[in-house]
């Protein structure tokens, strides 16, 4: 018995902590999150004891799939265009020399020291109509008028894919980097040219962590409502504004909790999807 | 030996957070009794008026804020009643705050300013006798246009359908808030804008659709800098923003409209669970003391309730009518009134004009 206790004591002292944390702070509000979208919600915002499911009936409604839509689709606009960045980036990074190389992921993770909104504003400052931007175009006789650059749709891709490349060229650059220069020094030995070298050998190599860079960038990119806010002047309603607003100005707590739950199950199967293609350790 | 250090080091922090935090919870329940919790709207009483207070009085006010009165609501129902004695609530949330016993009555005969508060803002129809409020100030939201923009596109604004000129595409702010939105919509088609019924609200849908062709930017934040920087021609915003935006850019003037704008009145409520009465009078007296008020005023020009601060007020209000707004403005304003459940009404079309 006392064997017992002194065996398990050292697991439960070491994953204890960590277990009540994500009981805690995950599995509780989760459940919690669950529980409201089968409620009925009162008026005054909130919601009564009476199990209901008429949240998720709404859900069907059409203007919602429309903002589902919106929302996927500016999320693959992003990651398309942060793959088709990111990638040369990385291979850049990963193959310059030994001494730059810190220095330059260190410049990567440099922009996290400062708030996200904040760097956001400062694209608000850049691109406004009376801006820097346009201020120096005009001096420099380049135009004549101002450009409408700050809330447009351009604008909001531009802060996404600004706000969400780190995500996307860390991966990538960790698998460029596993890579066995030996594989390369063979495919040229076999008379392969450098085209051939980069889509038959590096492509298919780095694929994880191209699967796991855009994984890591498509499902934030689904949540980042105050980019669009800010950058597009919240123009276009996506699943973030759309949870915001049922807490907040429709009092509906039910129809949130349900869209909140929709968003993490679709999270879910995209993990499941990248979970068969590459291993989760990609993903760092 | 290395061992041992980093043990002793070990120890010695948590010793210290141990007694930091121990010192913490003394030095509030020291002063509790003397502490009023204020539960406000982030930027509406400026820090110094607080200190002041408590130099005079020796009561120490902490404040806490929200963005918007449903999230007030929502912490208040969730429990936090008790965490706070005095609240700043807007008039439509009032009537569910007392249906939900949040707040109590107030016994104003103990606060002498509100001698001081005119009396068209007093008695109105969400308290009738102000049994639980106080009135703060108000916010009325105004419709501004930027001369030198509009006279460009050859735009005129007389009433709220020329909102919709194809001549101002994307050239307009609006709050980022849908009651604001689909009030606007209801009053231009002449329907009742604190309408419950389903049918009444889905037609502004196709008035909020077109409008939404004009708008560059929803902002209910900072959209006196979209005005200022010229960025565009005409704003809907609240009346402080429309003031700041005119303080910038002198080409931004008041636009007058038939239908009437939207009001809203901010009130101090008393929770229910506080035992402070006598420092939530004593705090409520001071605010509305003329050049307490006129110092709030100055920081954050909403509208200007107290009439011993107007009399102290200078030329830069009298003669600046987004300050000084005409009594036939106020006349025909809409105070935004609660709509329960049809809240979610309200919300579907806003949803609609942004997709």
């Amino acid at each position: 018995m006392k064997a017992k206790i002194k065996n398990s004591l050292p697991p439960l002292v070491m994953i204890g902590p960590s277990v009540m944390w994500l009981v805690l702070f995950l599995v509780l509000p989760l459940l919690l999150v669950v529980g409201i979208s089968v409620l009925r919600r009162n008026g005054y915002g909130g919601v009564e004891m009476i199990p209901s499911i008429e949240a998720y009936k709404s859900l069907l409604s059409t203007d919602y799939l429309k903002v589902f839509g919106s929302s996927f689709l500016l999320s693959i606009e992003t990651t398309v265009i942060c793959l088709l960045i990111g990638y040369p980036f990385a291979y850049i990074i990963a193959n310059s020399s030994e001494k730059i190389k810190p220095f330059l992921v260190l410049m990567l993770m440099l922009p996290f020291w400062i708030n996200s909104m904040i760097r956001i504003y400062g694209w608000n400052t850049l691109l406004r109509s009376s801006g820097i931007v346009n201020h120096l175009l005009i001096s420099l006789g380049v135009i004549k008028i101002p450009i409408e650059m700050l809330y447009t749709d351009g604008a909001v891709l531009l802060g996404m894919v600004y706000d969400l490349l780190p995500f996307t060229v860390l991966p990538i650059y960790t698998s460029i980097e596993k890579l066995d220069p030996s594989l390369i020094e063979a495919a040229k030995d076999l008379y392969c040219n450098k085209r051939h070298v980069f889509t038959r050998v590096i492509l298919p190599l780095t694929m994880p962590g191209v699967f796991a860079g855009s994984i890591q960038t498509f499902i934030p990119s689904l949540g980042l409502f105050y980019i669009a806010d800010m950058m597009g002047g919240a123009k276009t309603m996506y699943i973030g504004n759309l949870i915001k607003n049922q807490f907040m100005s429709a009092r509906n707590w039910p129809l949130g909790a349900a869209l909140s739950i929709i968003l993490i199950v679709i999270t879910l199967v995209l993990m499941r999807l990248y979970g068969k293609v590459g291993s989760l350790d990609d993903m760092v | 030996m290395r061992k041992l250090y980093v043990k002793l080091v070990a120890v010695l922090i948590v010793t210290f957070m141990g007694v930091g935090l121990m010192a913490g919870c003394g030095n509030s329940a020291a002063s509790k009794e003397n502490t009023l919790y204020i539960y406000n709207w982030s930027e509406y009483i400026p820090q110094e008026v607080y200190e002041m207070f408590e130099q005079e009085t020796g009561i120490h006010v902490v404040e806490s804020t929200f963005s918007s009165n449903e999230e007030m609501l929502a912490k208040l129902v969730a429990g936090g009643t008790g965490e706070y004695d005095i609240f700043v609530a807007s008039n439509y949330v009032i009537p569910a705050m007392i249906a939900q016993g949040l707040i109590k009555e107030i016994d104003t005969s103990k606060i002498e300013n509100m001698a001081n508060i005119s009396e068209d803002n007093l008695n109105l129809g969400f308290d009738k006798g102000n049994k639980y409020t106080v009135p703060y100030m108000a916010t009325i939201t105004l419709i501004v246009m930027n001369q030198a923009k509009c006279a460009e596109l050859g735009v005129e604004i007389n009433n709220l359908n020329d909102l919709l000129n194809p001549a101002l595409t994307n050239n307009i702010v609006v709050p980022d808030d849908c009651r604001e939105l689909v009030d606007v919509a209801l009053k231009a088609l002449n329907l009742d804008p604190d309408s419950t019924d389903e049918a009444v609200i889905e037609q502004a849908s196709d008035w909020l659709i077109e409008l939404s062709k004009n708008v560059k930017l929803y902002d209910s934040d900072t959209p006196f800098s979209a005005l200022a920087t010229n960025e565009v021609a005409v704003g809907l915003v609240y009346n402080m923003d429309a003031v700041k935006a005119a303080a910038i850019n002198s080409d931004i003037v008041l636009v007058d409209v038939p239908e009437g704008n939207e009001m809203s009145y901010d009130s101090f409520v008393m929770s229910a669970k506080t035992e402070k009465d006598d420092l939530v009078y004593q705090f409520i007296n001071f605010i509305h003391r003329p050049e307490i008020y006129k110092m709030c005023y100055d920081e954050y020009p909403c509208v200007c309730l107290n009439k011993g601060t107007m009399d102290l007020m200078g030329d830069d209000y009298y003669n600046n009518p987004l300050k000084n707004i005409s009594s036939s403005i106020f006349a025909k304003a809409h105070v935004i009134g609660d709509v329960g459940d049809a809240a979610t009404y309200y919300d579907n079309v806003f949803s609609k004009m942004k997709n």
